[in-house]
């Protein structure tokens, strides 16, 4: 029987889909029996799906002309 | 547009190159800086640019182009790695550090159970200012490793097998940065849930 230190330390795999079946289906067996394990994996997942969600830090225009740029030059600069 | 289109037109048409630098630049300039650090990263990142533009119509579609484009940033930093002679250290697997494992007890059951969150959508929180504040602080508390493999992971979506390779780090270690900072940013949302500030 799996504890609930257990559960946290299979959180990813779980979440990922990645646990064979035996270990999802022990897994299973805890949440069904265990709330606050329940409550930690939706919190997780909530947590992994916050930091999908979050901007990465936005681009600045200038950088990308920049590099549009670059090319430009180069295109020119071919034979 | 999709990535083939877009592809079969860059190298005529450079508003279609434009939006692929748009759409992969991010990812791109967290990888180098993963490798060769702020300061050269954005100057590695044109130079892969530069050399995907070069090398597009060799592009066999084998791989994602994301994929690609990661392998072109990848060895670009780590060649001007190599030309700065500059050193990465990797310290982050040195200690045990077991996150959240203090909240068990010794029978391997809750000591100190998740408290209940107010806000259990991502659209929720992230509609609050002041926590996209203090999420933007909690990123910078992880080490520039574990920040690394968190945003490629669940912000880019790359598989273990490519952080492994633009980390130089074995899976296992790679699972152990991702567990760790997903389990630190858990505790500080939970602790921005019951207090309301970072």
């Amino acid at each position: 029987m799996l504890t609930c230190k257990n559960i946290s330390e299979l959180s990813d795999e779980y979440l990922e889909g990645e646990l064979p079946f035996k270990k999802k289906l022990s897994v299973k067996l805890h949440l069904a029996i265990c709330k606050n394990c329940r409550r930690y994996l939706n919190y997780l997942q909530l947590t992994v799906n916050v930091v999908r969600q979050s901007e990465s830090s936005s681009i600045d225009k200038n950088t990308i002309n920049e590099i549009m740029d670059k090319i430009e030059l180069e295109v020119q600069n071919k034979p | 547009m999709e990535d083939k289109q877009l592809i079969a037109s860059a190298l005529d048409d450079h508003r279609a190159f434009k939006i692929l630098v748009e759409r992969y630049y991010s990812v791109m300039l967290v990888v180098a800086k993963s490798i060769i650090g702020d300061s050269l990263a954005e100057e590695v990142v044109q130079e892969a640019w530069l050399a995907a533009y070069n090398n597009l119509s060799k592009f066999e579609g084998r791989s994602s182009l994301k994929t690609w484009l990661i392998t072109i940033v990848s060895n670009e930093a780590k060649t001007r790695l190599r030309k700065e002679s500059k050193t990465v250290s990797i310290g982050d697997f040195s200690d045990d550090e077991s996150v959240l494992y203090d909240r068990f007890g010794s029978d391997g059951h809750w000591s100190k159970p998740p408290s209940s969150w107010h806000n259990e959508t991502p659209d929720a929180l992230l509609s609050n200012q002041q926590f996209s504040r203090c999420l933007k602080k909690y990123m910078l508390k992880l080490s520039e490793q574990a920040r690394t493999a968190l945003t490629l992971k669940d912000m880019h979506g790359l598989s273990l097998d490519e952080i492994c390779n633009i980390l130089g780090v074995t899976a296992s270690n790679v699972r152990v940065l991702i567990h760790r900072s997903r389990h630190k940013i858990f505790e500080h949302i939970e602790k921005f849930q019951e207090t309301g500030s970072c």
